[in-house]
């Protein structure tokens, strides 16, 4: 049996994607779900939406570290101060 | 009437027999009170049904009526996840030789029965404060004697809660004043300071509920439990706050609000936090924060996702502490930056913290899918923007998830082939069990949710499997898991920790101690001192008044003269000298009674001329009255 290699997963990982998106738009063109927000009925709305709030949430994540990250002793050290 | 037994009063005086039990036997007698309960549970479904809502127990007090069993499907449903929780959790904590921590656990377990079987704000109330002193001691647990870290955010953590109780408190009483009802239903809502006792039992809930910015206790007070104590600290404090503000607050629009930034904070904080049960801390911040907008949300479908949503939430959030406390177990770290390979060693505890992960982030198939579903098809029913933000949040749920993976160094992407090289292996037997209990239900909701369904108040007209749903989801978490591919790197851990809304009140409080310790106690120190000495002068001039004047002639000349002795040198300075000189001497004699001796002849004259004086003023007096 081949070994699975991590470029494997990684292929069938696209490949999976390819398909979740012609799944989506195809659902949205055969199946005509009802859908209670408008925004559902654009093709391939989720996958965009799901990629979309993914980068947003790291890169507010990231700045905001910058801010609020500090030292695992930051609370001790000011008690040490006075 | 049905007869039953209090499923929380099982917990809470089964707790007082552990004691008495050693090894085996306590382990058999641990696992009693909750199927226990469970009986009660089920026997009492039987038989209050019929005529909702049923309520017994009552109890006299003052002059109103305690209401400690109110039966509903409402309080049903908390009532059996709360004891199905218990039992996992209890399976888990077998292994656990100290007593006192089991103790602690049953009474906080049944404490939060009580609350969520309280049908007045009194008997809430006193649960309520129950459970927050059980849980403070649960924390107090960590590393048998208590590590000072524990013991302080102990202290924190109950600071807090006492501080929102005692705010409950006070809304309970102006309540009961205004109304002259203790009853615990629906509060009124609105703007105006009519409406203060709905406020004030707001924000005791919502501190519970661990709504920002009253949340800090919870990321700040749960890592530093046990491996147990966090298991068991995940499921109960904000699951009743949670059925509380159903019951009190279904439909307050500001719930939404504060629900969908609590999801986005949770998610956003937890991407942050290098310590994983932080971590899931925050993660619990952002499940409640979904549950919370659905309160407010308030319709049939919107309560009905978020009760069910608790239900599965706190199965699979249990489930991760558990997987996390074994992981703790095993290698006694739990910073991303300090762990290394381990799923080679700990097979199950993988195994375990995937379908974890899985279920809260909504796959299809386990609990969170069938569950989570209904607050947003509510939402999406509501408003489009909450829909969407809750979305995020719920996308970022997963996000958060991949992230630990990583930070746990679980294998997502890398070969099999890759060795773990610590020599750790899987936890007790009894943790394994509680582990696969628990993920077992939570596969079982997500295949086949129907018996959950059962349970819920309102009748259930929602489908989770259908086509759309169902590629909907898996296309917003692949594309999820695309983007988390692509930015991961920006999400490296590093050793630290995050800031976030108790900064402060840490801070400040530690410049209040400061402010205590320092200035104001010098303060007190010296008024302290200026009323000695202004006392010890008193003394000696009662002693001795002639003494007595000269050195408050002394010191008066001094401190009058003092401010212009460098201006006017020549003509002040001898005068202060001569002051100080005389001061000098007088405080050297020893102050006592006079010592001057005066003859006898002048003590008689003395005396005769006191006795003439009064001799006078008398018959004056016979004179002058009429």
């Amino acid at each position: 049996m081949a070994k699975i290699t991590k470029k494997d997963l990684f292929h069938a990982f696209y490949v999976c994607l390819f398909a979740l998106a012609l799944a989506e738009v195809s659902v949205l063109l055969f199946l005509h779900p009802h859908s209670a927000v408008w925004l559902e009925e654009i093709p391939g709305f989720n996958a965009m939406y799901g990629f979309l709030s993914c980068a947003i949430l790291i890169l507010v994540a990231k700045a905001l570290g910058y801010w609020l990250k500090k030292e695992e002793d930051y609370y001790e050290e000011k008690v040490g101060e006075d | 009437m049905i007869e039953w037994v209090h499923p929380g009063f099982i917990f809470i005086f089964g707790a007082l027999l552990i004691p008495f039990f050693k090894g085996r036997w306590k382990q058999a007698y641990l696992l009693l009170p909750p199927t226990a309960a469970f009986i009660s549970l089920l026997a009492i479904s039987k038989g209050a049904f019929g005529t909702l809502p049923y309520s017994v127990w009552h109890i006299p007090f003052l002059e109103y009526e305690l209401v400690f069993g109110r039966v509903d499907k409402l309080s049903m449903v908390f009532g059996y996840i709360f004891v199905i929780a218990a039992f996992c959790m209890i399976v888990y904590a077998l292994h656990e030789k100290s007593s006192s921590e089991h103790m602690s656990q049953f009474v906080y377990v049944g404490s939060a029965i009580g609350v969520i079987f309280a049908g007045d704000l009194f008997t809430m109330y006193i649960f309520w404060e129950l459970m927050a002193i059980a849980s403070m001691l649960i924390i107090w647990f960590h590393g048998g004697r208590g590590s000072e870290k524990a013991h302080e955010a102990g202290f924190r953590y109950v600071i807090w809660h006492l501080f929102g109780g005692i705010v409950l408190l006070a809304g309970i009483i102006v309540y009961v004043a205004s109304t002259g009802s203790i009853a615990f239903n629906a509060f009124s809502w609105g703007s105006g300071i009519e409406y203060l006792p709905s406020y004030l039992i707001f924000f005791g809930f919502i501190l519970n509920a661990a709504v920002p910015p009253l949340h800090a206790w919870l990321p700040d007070a749960y890592p530093e439990a046990t491996k147990i104590g966090g298991v068991f600290l995940s499921a109960f404090t904000t699951k009743s706050a949670v059925y509380t503000l159903i019951r009190g607050f279904t439909g307050c629009e500001t719930l939404i609000y504060l629900g969908t930034i609590m999801a986005i904070y949770g998610i956003i904080f937890g991407l942050l936090e290098n310590d994983i049960r932080r971590s899931l801390a925050y993660s619990i911040i952002n499940q409640v924060g979904f549950m919370v907008a659905g309160i407010g949300i308030g319709t049939f479908l919107a309560l009905n996702g978020a009760i069910a949503h608790a239900f599965c939430h706190i199965l699979y959030k249990g489930l991760l502490w558990m997987a996390m406390g074994s992981i703790l177990f095993a290698t006694g770290r739990s910073k991303c930056t300090d762990l290394e390979r381990y799923h080679k060693a700990m097979p199950w505890t993988f195994i375990f913290f995937t379908v974890g992960a899985l279920s809260i982030s909504g796959f299809p198939l386990f609990n969170g899918f069938t569950s989570k579903a209904m607050t947003f098809a509510a939402a999406a029913e509501y408003m489009d923007i909450i829909w969407l933000l809750l979305t995020l949040a719920s996308v970022g749920v997963f996000l958060h998830y991949l992230d630990l993976f990583e930070g746990l160094k679980f294998p997502y992407y890398t070969s099999a082939s890759e060795r773990g090289h610590i020599k750790v292996g899987d936890p007790p037997v009894n943790m394994v069990l509680g582990m696969g209990l628990t993920a077992f239900l939570c596969v079982f909701f997500g295949v086949y949710p129907q018996p959950l369904y059962n349970l819920l108040p309102y009748p259930v007209d929602f489908i989770p499997y259908t086509v759309p749903h169902v590629v909907g989801t898996l296309s917003l978490l692949a594309f999820c898991g695309l983007a988390f591919l692509l930015f991961s790197p920006l999400l490296k851990r590093t050793k630290t920790i995050t800031l976030d809304t108790d900064w402060p009140f840490r801070i400040a409080g530690e410049k209040f101690i400061w402010f205590c310790e320092r200035p104001l106690t010098s303060f007190a120190s010296s008024v302290d001192s200026g009323m000695k000495r202004i006392a010890s002068h008193f003394s000696v001039f009662g002693k001795n008044p002639v003494t007595g004047t000269r050195m408050t002639m002394d010191i008066i000349g001094m401190a009058l003269l003092k401010p212009f002795v460098s201006f006017f040198h020549l003509v002040i300075d001898p005068i202060y000298k001569y002051y100080e000189r005389d001061l000098a001497e007088v405080k050297k004699k020893p102050i006592e009674e006079p010592m001057e001796t005066v003859p006898i002849g002048t003590a008689v004259l003395l005396i005769i001329i006191f006795f003439l004086m009064y001799l006078i003023i008398t018959l004056m007096w016979g004179w002058l009255a009429p």
